[in-house]
């Protein structure tokens, strides 16, 4: 059989997403809880969802101290015993704490659900919060604290949201290393007995939700106690710096960490896809136009790439690297060609096509399979949408054509309203 | 357990293939046997380098990223001291082209002094980033060398320097490219939504008329039995805690005594409830971090403990104490209720591994290279085989000291 390899394969249309339905049930003491089912799995997912994220704390690390100290301990078992029960029937549990949400996440075998989703809700109603296991978490979370210090990309990263959103915004980072000493076990507990309780979540099961792990469910959250929720959201004010340059010396360094970029757009705004579809152009995959230049022509970086991050309360837009401190200003010089040339020039049709069609393929993939839904999921429902946002986002941007982006480059990446801020060694200084 | 079929094409080419109708997409998955213990010591990080090299183009292709992505796929690689692997992930319905790419570079590459130039630039960034810019980046640079003085481990897959990744020539890309790109030394795995059979006849359409070279790779040198224990301390370093590594020489990845090790890796370190958890982060709170494990690799690997010191720990307490654990280890019996969780974790994480299509084609054909895809679904039964007394004789045998290198990593 010969071949021919001078030309690709006939390509054939990418195909609409296959966007899995849910179902919602509220427990009997009105807990929601949203069903993604997949018979072929033997396993399943739970997150357990709140309103506690770092937003509600009123000084640093509380919300993720407060999450993260749910297995330390409760009324019943004490640390070591928790710990042995979850690895004793091999599942994986696991404290996430963002922005808004914190949560809460179990990853188990179907055959060990009975186990396993009890001891869950227990850390959830019952937790002490023992002094001791607080000081050994926050010792050690203070040392990693000081090594993440270390890095040239964590410097850029803080000094980059520090000029976006002002210090007074919680979307900030302004972490310090005595902020790990003035927790206490009471600001915790309080925290914990505020925001995570039964009143202030919902709970999200994916993977294979037979009637008994849903009966499971029903017995265990469903009976928490859940207060009435009288809680206040805080408001804050963004007070974002003047644009420009800021330079962050690490005289040691190696490489200087490069961050550019400026307010972003929202996932819920119109220009939302297309914004993406640009994004993706100038930075956001493989083939892209910084990834082209300034890696596969310069080599002056292992990789440089953009993304647009959609917040509740706004968005910013950002574009990452790390470089030899010699190639810095050069980078710099590159990249605001690169998004001149968006502003100035249409995205060449066999180009756009192609983005299209990368596209187009990663947002299949991003909701390949039950446990990327689940996840895709809980990430629109703040916003009130749901996963068939994945079938509207890849209509939209089949109708982009390169005027519009043109247009989106204009309205959106003005290099004057640009932040850029470099960590590392700045040899001119 | 996982469904395969399992063909040798005339050429040498071996091919796994495995359905998964749970995603619209497939995954091409494959494996060069070659890795950076191949190198010449002279210049290491080259294998790693060369597959940079895969991307910048093949004999009919000319931008492999962009027939790639115009496809709605995705691709990318990584090199080990063992072997190097390549995938592609792509919408089942353009699978023939990640065949045609893949194919084409094994076929050919079209390489220009530029793009060897550019990713030697590319590679000195990446070997900057990950190990020199990284607090405790460059470690693995100096434990390696302390664990091995004979066998090509001694060196990662970044290389000794950049320096040497400056020596590269084209000549050289040409040669291991010749003698180690070919079928006979290759193993695909693909898994997604195509049927086993329509598989197999794509990859024969594609693949079947490579030749292969039949050239055979020369036997690397064996590390010689360790016989006094080693050490290296390391001091003034810009990081803010101390670090301790040992490692011991254990058995290779498809021996008895790798599964034996992973246990004993899991009983002292995976989660929690592990006795290095419990023991010396909270009860003497000597550590703030510290795990156990094995490093899989073909030949003869290593059995690895680190620990990064808490504030206020001595090295000589916190040495001590993992030591006493390993004592410890040897000389109380370990409990069934602790050999179970192990099992049960075993088949928890193979449970989570068996949900990922990717995962499927690339441990196929990983397996395929230590001997036997079968593996993929024999796994199981060699963790549920040990006994306790296969795990104290182990030990007892593993955690001599002068099987051991220490390295410490002293802040400023």
């Amino acid at each position: 059989m010969t071949v021919n390899r001078k030309i690709s394969p006939p390509l054939s249309e990418l195909s609409v997403p296959k966007v899995l339905p849910y179902t919602t049930q509220v427990l009997p003491n009105g807990i929601e809880m949203l069903l993604l089912h997949d018979p072929d799995q033997e396993v399943f997912k739970m997150d357990v969802v709140f309103d506690a994220g770092a937003y509600y704390q009123k000084q640093p690390l509380v919300a993720t101290t407060a999450i993260n100290m749910l297995n330390e301990g409760t009324i019943y078992h004490n640390s070591a015993e928790i710990a042995e029960i979850f690895d004793y029937y091999g599942a994986y549990v696991d404290f996430n704490c963002g922005m808004h949400k914190a949560e809460l996440n179990l990853l188990s075998l179907n055959k060990f659900a009975e186990e396993t989703i009890p001891i869950l809700a227990e850390i959830l109603s019952s937790s002490t919060i023992p002094a001791h296991e607080l000081d050994i978490y926050l010792c050690n979370k203070k040392q990693q604290f000081l090594v993440e210090k270390q890095k040239t990309a964590w410097l850029a990263r803080k000094e980059f949201t520090r000029l976006l959103f002002g210090t007074n915004h919680p979307y900030a980072n302004t972490v310090k290393e005595e902020d790990y000493d003035r927790i206490t076990p009471e600001i915790i507990r309080e925290f914990y007995k505020e925001r995570l309780n039964a009143g202030n979540c919902f709970v999200l099961l994916s993977g294979n939700i037979t009637p008994e792990i849903r009966h499971i469910t029903t017995e265990t959250f469903g009976k928490l106690s859940r207060p009435s929720n009288t809680l206040q959201t805080p408001v804050y004010a963004l007070q974002p710096a003047l644009p420009g340059r800021s330079k962050i010396e690490k005289e040691d360094a190696v490489q200087t960490s490069i961050r550019i970029g400026k307010k972003g757009v929202r996932l819920t705004d119109e220009d939302y896809a297309g914004f993406l579809l640009l994004n993706t152009v100038l930075g956001g995959y493989f083939g892209s136009r910084l990834m082209s230049n300034i890696r596969e022509e310069k080599g002056y970086t292992y990789g440089i790439h953009s993304f647009n991050v959609s917040l509740p309360e706004t968005a910013y837009w950002c574009v990452a690297t790390d470089v030899d401190n010699k190639y810095t200003e050069a980078t710099i010089e590159e990249v605001l060609k690169e998004i001149r040339t968006l502003r100035s020039e249409l995205i060449p049709e066999a180009e756009l096509n192609l983005v299209k069609n990368f596209f187009h393929g990663d947002l299949l993939r991003e909701i390949d399979g039950v446990f990327a839904q689940s996840d895709a999921l809980k990430h629109k429902l703040p916003y009130g949408i749901d996963n068939c946002f994945y079938s509207e986002i890849i209509h939209k941007i089949k109708q982009c054509n390169a005027p519009y982006l043109r247009e989106l480059a204009e309205k959106y990446l003005n290099p004057e309203q640009l932040y850029i801020v470099t960590a590392g060694k700045h040899p001119y200084n | 357990m996982i469904k395969f079929s399992r063909h040798i094409l005339e050429n040498g080419l071996t091919v796994l293939c495995n359905t998964d109708p749970g995603t619209p997409f497939v995954s091409v998955n494959i494996l060069y046997k070659v890795g950076a213990k191949n190198e010449s010591p002279q210049k290491t990080g080259f294998a790693h380098l060369f597959e940079h090299l895969m991307f910048s183009g093949s004999v009919h292709v000319k931008d492999f990223d962009r027939e790639v992505q115009l496809a709605g796929g995705d691709s990318n690689a990584y090199t080990t001291n063992d072997y190097t692997n390549y995938y592609i992930t792509i919408p089942a319905e353009n699978l023939e082209t990640a065949l045609w790419l893949e194919s084409d570079r094994m076929l050919g590459l079209n390489l220009s002094s530029q793009a060897l130039d550019v990713q030697k630039h590319v590679v000195i960034e990446e070997f900057k980033q990950r190990y020199l810019n990284a607090p405790y980046g460059d470690i693995w640079l100096k434990l390696r060398p302390l664990a091995y003085q004979v066998h090509p481990y001694r060196w990662p897959t970044i290389g000794i320097s950049p320096e040497h990744i400056e020596k590269a020539t084209e000549e050289d890309v040409k040669t291991f490219f010749r003698e180690h790109y070919t079928p006979d030394n290759a193993i695909v795995g693909i898994s997604g939504n195509i049927a086993e059979d329509k598989a197999l006849k794509l990859v024969q359409k594609w693949f079947g008329d490579i030749p292969s070279s039949g050239y055979r790779q020369p036997l690397l040198p064996q590390e010689p039995t360790q016989t006094e224990a080693r050490r290296l301390v390391l001091s003034d370093n810009p990081v803010p805690a101390d670090v301790i590594y040992k490692v011991y020489h254990m058995g290779s990845r498809i021996s008895e005594n790798f599964y034996v090790c992973d246990v004993i890796s899991d009983i002292l370190s995976n989660g929690q409830s592990s006795r290095l958890y419990r023991h010396l982060i909270k009860e003497n709170r000597l550590f703030s971090s510290i795990d156990a494990y094995v490093t899989g690799d073909t030949d003869p690997g290593l059995f690895v403990f680190s620990g990064k010191l808490s504030e206020g720990s001595t090295v000589e307490a916190a040495e001590a104490a993992m030591e006493k654990e390993l004592k410890n280890f040897i000389e109380t019996p370990v409990s069934d209720r602790e050999l179970q969780k192990v099992i049960h974790k075993t088949e928890a994480r193979i449970s989570f591994s068996e949900i990922n299509y990717q995962s499927k084609a690339s441990n196929l054909a990983f397996f395929e290279y230590l001997g036997d895809a079968e593996l993929i679904n024999n796994e199981n039964k060699k963790y549920e085989q040990i006994t306790l007394e296969k795990l104290k004789e182990t030990a007892r045998e593993l955690f001599r000291p002068e099987n051991c290198s220490t390295l410490i990593y002293l802040k400023k």
